[in-house]
């Protein structure tokens, strides 16, 4: 780079790399599909390969993996010098959803009931990504053109549960159903971008549409409604997915031009269109930020953001009966919260030891917000953040990060805000022997809130009596053992908790009520051991064992919420869920190679309890594949 | 907002004023950060050391003969030749001045060690101990280089989280390894992505483990899908500019704008879903209708009320307000209550 070559470098051939595999995947599944959310619960050949050519000036890469028609990774790369590079990213996934099975606990009463109309149904969605960049530069010259995009869709049948009957309080019924998913969410940007001596610049558009299909609006019949707003019966239209259309625009500025000082600016502008119901929101964001590094060891960091978010939403909306279109009714619509949000930050990196170093950061952020009386949210809201953080090498074998954050926010807007936290984290790694890895992670934090804020049904804001305190702490730990060159042990193991207590406002007798303190609290353990060991060159054996208990519940005391039953019963929650995984590979002379994997996946639901909307379920998977290697 | 037509007036004007201002020849030079090549003799300790090209380096030492078949193969490695076209790049401009490294070292000697069956090695420790350089002067190796036009996705890299955190290119990047571990152009494929990241991010992988969560176990989703580990300007190094942004590149059914809208709160979606991975179904991070009932009142009970009428209200809330994202139809009540 700062010298003539005394010779011409004679670039080597570089021999291209392909390798094929092909095989059958089995697979069998009992009970819930959530047993095994995210794997096409089907038998399916599988089919793959892997293609690099390297001869300059071009560089090919294929790589394909393809499970079955929804489940695939292809990738394609190519470049010609550095004037053109191209990746496209292709991949498909199918998730499994639930059918969930309404309770009615008591038939003979007709509300609140339930209409099931999906009995035995299975759903599951099949979702496509696909992605593409192109970067055209120009020769000799640091400009580039580019264009990326995405293509994301959604294709499958899920359950709609909704309210029907009249959809009002004397009239509730639960309905459940199945609706077809057909959507398709399409980006395109088009950028430039120069390096143009002291600094560079990108700008770029972008254009964003979705499109709803299948399903994309339900009917159904709905009896009269004596709310305030009354309203006849009639064949009305509810869940609609609207379609959307949207554009964004960004300029970039990065400097770094004296290398002790870079600088970074970035203002875009994203415009939101709800094409069904003509709301709009446009969204400003500009953001700066400065890195100094006086000296090697100390370094500040300044960032600025201001957002404004402009909503924009109809003053009126009209529902109308399909079937009789002078049956239709108009409605008032409060305007969306419109917002203002600057945020300033400042930071500090020093090295205070070579092995010892120290940040800290404090930042300030205002949130303006419109219409905000309507909403029962205050005017504004302030945000305080103070954080402090220390890695150091206590040992050659022994590394410790530490990390404190405070939090103080002034008119919290929603009750899960806190007005102050505290947050603590620390890391400690350990290497007591050469073959032995340890990691301990813990984490703890602490959010307290003085006073709640709820509305009423009759629109007015009720103070609660009680404050909220929220704790959170996990903890992690880890041990690898490198038993020998070609034997290693993994275990690891999560703790996770946490609780809310605050107090639970309802009505009762036609009253404000409150059930003061209570506890919310959930758990999760997750065990974990995975072992790698290739017992001769040619063969490779893989396998990992995975168990996670976790459980919620929380624990109300007013009698109006335990009599006759529990409320908490109707959502109470202890799942098992244990995954194992078995792998191994034998290579042939010749590049052949025979590979086979087995997954196992179970899910309890350890409560059994007939309430909630967890079912039991288990699969099984065998992969028999075959591969080459040119 | 007619934003668009004032970002093009900026670059119309920005664009020739800067060619003024820095000369066509400058904006040609594509030069690295100045005083780069100062520095990196202040790193090796020894301001008499001089470059002495790849073909010294190269002939001398044969250890590292498998590396630059490795780095030969490597993006990188076509900018060893004038002929690329590309900005020339060198052992040197990683590792250093070689002079010193090679000193004493004669063709005569390597051909007499050969003959003694023995490779002639070079003084290593006179280049740049980059595995044992402070993070940040780690990147500064590539980022002499890298400036944000050659690879634009480092326009936020120097106040990230990971350039602040002592995260270095590499960490992540392997320059002389990547295609004898499989790898392509330095950097893993995004099937893979998930097994790096957990390098430091284990408790996430763990998290991960949660009954419900994103298929970044399963491999088919990638950390990259959401994050940018380059840095970005938002919290968490998301790839898009806010939360829902991010969220609404796969869940755009969920973005809106709509009618009725749900306060703000779903201009940040964690403030209901953990997006790794959580206890609650649809990776909420509290179970409904305890995930309600922090802000909202529930519905009219007693002790009174029947078993039926405490389990439809109590239950899952989101059974009856099934658009809870936000909806254009109002509710019977004539409200937005998100029933419709």
């Amino acid at each position: 780079m700062y010298e003539e070559e005394p010779e011409a470098y004679v670039f080597p051939a570089i021999t291209p790399v392909l390798s094929a595999f092909t095989g059958y995947g089995f697979v069998d599944a009992k009970g819930s599909a959530r047993g095994n959310e995210y794997e096409y619960l089907h038998n399916s050949i599988l089919l793959g390969g892997e293609l690099k050519v390297f001869s300059f000036p071009h560089r090919l890469h294929l790589d394909l993996d393809l499970r079955n028609k929804n489940d695939y990774v292809g990738e394609a790369s190519y470049a010609f010098k550095d004037i053109v590079s191209f990746r496209e990213i292709n991949r498909a996934l199918f998730h499994n959803l639930d059918n969930i099975t309404l309770k009615d606990l008591d038939p003979v009463t007709p509300s609140p009931g339930v209409d099931i109309r999906d009995a035995g149904k299975e759903y599951g969605l099949k979702a496509g990504l696909n992605s593409f960049l192109l970067r055209l530069k120009t020769p000799d010259f640091p400009s580039h053109f580019y264009i990326d995009g995405s293509l994301i869709e959604r294709k499958g049948v899920q359950q709609q549960i909704s309210l029907s009957g009249s959809g009002y309080f004397n009239d509730i019924v639960r309905k459940s159903r199945q609706r077809d998913i057909d959507w398709e969410t399409r980006t395109v940007t088009v950028g430039v971008n120069s390096h143009l001596g002291p600094f560079e610049l990108d700008i770029s558009h972008g254009e964003k549409r979705f499109d709803a299909g299948g399903d994309k609006v339900l009917y159904e019949d709905y009896a009269a409604a004596n709310s305030a707003a009354p309203r006849g019966a009639g064949r009305y239209p509810y869940s609609l997915v609207p379609e959307l259309r949207g554009s964004t625009n960004t300029i970039k500025l990065h400097t770094s031009y004296t290398g002790g000082i870079v600088a970074a600016a970035t203002l875009s502008q994203t415009d939101r269109e709800n094409r069904d119901s003509g709301a709009k929101a446009d969204y400003l964001i500009g953001n700066g930020e400065i890195t100094w590094a006086p000296v090697a060891k100390l370094a500040f960091f300044l960032k600025y953001r201001h957002k404004e978010t402009d909503s924009d939403n109809p003053d009126a909306v009209t529902l109308r009966d399909i079937n009789d279109p002078a049956n239709s009714y108009a409605y008032g619509v409060r305007p969306s919260i419109s917002s203002k949000t600057d945020t300033a930050s400042t930071a500090m990196r020093y090295r205070l030891l070579a092995a010892v170093t120290l940040r800290s950061e404090y930042t300030y952020e205002t949130v303006r917000r419109e219409n905000a009386n309507q909403w029962a949210v205050p005017d504004s809201t302030q945000r305080h953040v103070f954080s402090l953080s220390a890695d150091s090498r206590v040992l050659k074998n022994l590394s410790l990060k530490t990390q404190y954050t405070h939090r103080e926010i002034h008119n919290p807007a929603y009750n899960t805000e806190p007005d102050r936290s505290d947050e603590g984290k620390i890391s400690l790694s350990w290497i007591p022997l050469q073959r032995i890895n340890t990691l301990l992670v813990y984490s703890l934090s602490e959010e307290k809130r003085d006073a709640l804020l709820y509305v009423d049904r009759s629109g007015a804001v009720v103070t609660s009596p009680g404050k909220r305190d929220v704790q959170r702490d996990k903890v992690f730990g880890s041990v690898l053992f490198l038993l020998n060159d070609n034997l290693s042990l993994n275990t690891a193991y999560l703790y996770m908790r946490s609780r809310t207590q605050q107090d639970v406002a309802y009505r009762s007798n036609s009253a404000n009520a409150f059930d003061t303190q209570v506890p919310y609290k959930e758990k999760a353990h997750n065990y974990s051991v995975d072992l790698s060991y290739i017992p001769w060159e040619n063969v490779n054996i893989n396998a990992g064992l995975s168990q996670t208990i976790s459980s919620s519940r929380f624990f109300p005391g007013a009698g109006d919420l335990l009599e006759p039953v529990s409320i908490d019963s109707f959502s109470e929650l202890k799942i098992k869920e244990t995954t194992l995984l078995l792998s191994g590979g034998y290579k042939f002379k010749g590049g052949l190679q025979l590979g086979v994997a087995y997954n196992y996946r179970t899910i309890k639901n350890e409560l059994d309890n007939s309430f909630n909307d967890w079912e039991d379920g288990i699969s099984h998977a065998l992969m028999l594949t075959i591969s080459k290697r040119w | 907002m007619k934003f668009s037509g004032i970002i093009y007036g900026i670059f119309l004007v920005v664009l020739p004023v800067t060619i003024a201002i820095s000369g066509c020849e400058s904006l040609k030079s594509s030069r690295a950060i100045l005083p780069m090549k100062e520095y990196e003799r202040m790193i090796v300790g020894r301001l008499d050391a001089q470059y002495v090209g790849t073909q010294n380096c190269l002939s001398a030492c044969h250890y590292h003969d498998e590396i630059r078949h490795n780095l030969d193969a490597s993006t990188m490695g076509v900018q060893l030749s004038r002929k690329s076209g590309m900005p020339l790049v060198n052992c040197e401009s990683c590792h250093g001045p070689g002079s010193l490294a090679i000193e004493g070292i004669t063709p005569e000697k390597v051909e007499m060690d050969a003959k003694n069956g023995k490779q002639t090695a070079c003084n290593y420790t006179t280049l740049i101990d980059i595995k044992n350089l402070p993070a940040q002067a780690q990147s500064l190796i590539c980022l002499k280089c890298h400036t944000a036009n050659a690879t634009f996705n480092l326009h936020n890299w120097n106040a990230g989280a990971h350039a602040f955190s002592d995260v270095s290119c590499i960490s992540c990047h392997s320059i002389c390894s990547a295609f004898k571990m499989g790898k392509y152009d330095l950097k893993v494929q995004p099937k893979d992505t998930a097994e790096m990241c957990y390098k430091c991010h284990q408790d996430v992988r763990a998290e991960f483990s949660l009954p419900t969560h994103h298929p970044v176990p399963e491999k088919k989703l990638f950390c990259t899908d959401c994050h940018d580990a380059h840095g970005t300007n938002n919290d968490k190094l998301l790839r898009k500019e806010t939360v829902k942004q991010t969220c609404a590149m796969c869940h755009a059914d969920k973005e809106g704008p709509f009618v009725y809208e749900h306060a703000e709160i779903t201009e940040d979606c964690t403030t209901c879903h953990n997006p790794h991975g959580s206890v609650s179904n649809n990776l909420l991070i509290l179970r409904e209708p305890f995930l309600c009932l922090q802000c909202h009142q529930g519905h009219s009970t007693s002790a009174a009320s029947a078993m039926e009428r405490k389990g439809a209200y109590y239950t899952q809330c989101t059974y009856c307000h099934s658009r809870i994202h936000g909806t254009d139809l109002p509710s019977a009540s004539g409200k937005g209550k998100f029933t419709q």
